[in-house]
């Protein structure tokens, strides 16, 4: 792990002697100090209540540290009010969660927000496009999403944030649902934009990597600590 | 098979006829089936009093009932959802909900009349009542109902707050709003009777009517007035559940 060093342009993300703690328990971590270079891709691994998904909810300010300081492109996460913070980091829950609508419906939702009114809006396309890339060619855009498999809607969480244009994307277990070969499309597809898009990845997961197309850089999550490993 | 449903129902009546023919049920308290009908005739041809038909009592107490249900609904969506969405709100509003909420419409009605006079408003004052704390309180647990998750999707999706509000609050909520709704104007017409006790001037109402065929001793416009009251609440029911349907599919 490179430790923080704001001379550093290329950093995405920077943390400060960041400590977060729940209420009422022991900190989870204590004046942790990191940084996440731009365009690489991480696998954030760790012990089961570790923190990686805190990890990932203190990166996209859905938790906040108690002291410390997260910064974003060298600058502080306060100076950018959270939905636009987000618009760049974006971060996929470990829960697929879909709307009770058909799948257009639901891929499109966000952009009836007002804070992505500056993206132009896929057509329909776009859309079979991607979702043919994870393996999602049997769903139609009409079909309804609720009645899709837990894998099937993991997949259209993923194309859902994708069209949103983020810089950096966060994935908690993105293929924890999957069969081994939806898994590997989906990695693809992931792989795909971290080196031809530049995209920042950073992917909680338990399981270990197959692919050799790209050598990801570990961040080990243990006892409080984040430690980068090879 | 479609009617099944209704076959205890037949049974009931065709046992309360019989029974009122053996003279078993004293039919001076309670008419048969039968004689209710020839009641409900009586209502819409010659009225009660006479003049006054059944359908124009029906109009102004639909009328009286819309305009309470109209208000509660109007003033009850929108606070109830405010106070799901905000905690501080809910905690400071709570005890006074909880103190008027238990207060019976009924007991409003001496002051709804010294404050509306006798009429429309204090009637659908009444009314109003009767549906808004049910309609307030099945929004704001239906807001609180709505799994954090989806407020957390659509944050993490760029949402600002008032997108949040709007395309993930609001419909999440719909499900119990209607609920709200129907027990709302549920209670709206059981509070009808006694809503137009506080005197009708126009001479039309169905609680009206039900007072007046009290006056003169008609028990079979009584039961038949109860059983309008009873047929219109069913149909507005069945009405709202349908709408239910339509809206329910776009809930978080």
């Amino acid at each position: 792990m490179r430790i923080a060093d704001c001379e550093i342009k290329n950093n995405i993300i920077d943390f400060r002697d960041v400590t977060f703690v729940f209420e009422g328990k022991t900190p989870l971590f204590s004046d942790l100090t990191l940084s996440i270079e731009k365009g690489a891709f991480y696998l954030v691994q760790g012990p089961s209540g570790a923190g990686k998904t805190t990890f990932l909810r203190l990166i996209t300010r859905l938790e906040e540290p108690v002291s410390g300081e997260i910064r974003f492109q060298d600058k502080p996460f306060d100076s950018y009010s959270p939905p636009v913070l987000r618009r760049s980091l974006l971060y996929i829950q470990q829960t697929p969660t879909v709307m009770d609508g058909s799948v257009a419906e639901n891929l499109l939702m966000p952009f009836s927000f007002k804070n992505n009114s500056h993206l132009t809006q896929p057509g329909h396309e776009k859309l079979g496009a991607l979702l043919r890339e994870v393996h999602l060619e049997d769903v139609g855009l009409d079909d309804h999403a609720m009645n899709l498999s837990v894998g099937q809607i993991q997949r259209l969480c993923l194309v859902r944030g994708l069209l949103l244009s983020p810089e950096m994307l966060l994935l908690d277990e993105p293929t924890s649902a999957l069969d081994r070969e939806s898994a590997q499309a989906v990695m693809a597809l992931i792989e795909r934009l971290n080196v031809e898009s530049g995209l920042t990845i950073l992917i909680v997961t338990h399981k270990t990597y197959g692919q050799d197309r790209i050598k990801p850089r570990y961040l080990v999550i243990e006892e409080g600590r984040i430690e980068e490993s090879s | 098979m479609k009617f099944d449903r209704y076959i205890l129902l037949l049974i009931l009546l065709i046992l309360w006829q019989v029974l009122c023919g053996l003279e078993v049920i004293p039919t001076h308290l309670l008419p048969s089936p039968f004689k209710i009908l020839l009641g409900l005739k009586d209502l819409v041809i010659i009225g009660m009093p006479p003049g006054h038909l059944l359908p124009n009592h029906v109009l102004y107490s639909l009328y009286r009932v819309g305009l309470g249900f109209f208000a509660a609904v109007l003033l009850g969506i929108p606070a109830g959802l405010l106070l799901g969405w905000s905690p501080g709100l809910r905690r400071i509003t709570n005890p006074l909900v909880e103190l008027v909420r238990p207060i019976p419409p009924l007991a409003w009605i001496p002051i709804a009349i010294l404050w509306f006079g006798i009429g429309m408003k204090s009637a659908a004052f009444i009314i109003f009542l009767g549906a808004f704390f049910p309609i307030l309180l099945n929004t704001v647990s239906g807001v609180l109902a709505i799994n954090p998750i989806y407020f957390e999707v659509a944050q993490t999706l760029n949402a600002k707050k008032k997108d949040i509000f709007f395309k993930v609050l609001i419909p999440g909520s719909i499900p119990s709003i209607f609920v709200g709704m129907r027990i709302g104007v549920g209670i709206g017409w059981m509070t009808l009777v006694a809503a137009e006790f506080t005197g009708v001037r126009t001479g039309y109402g169905l609680g009206y009517m039900i007072m007046t065929a009290r006056d003169i001793q008609r028990p079979d416009e009584i039961l038949a007035g109860m059983l309008v009251i009873g047929l219109i609440g069913y149909l507005i029911n069945g009405g709202l559940k349908a709408c239910e349907r339509r809206f329910v599919k776009w809930r978080a």
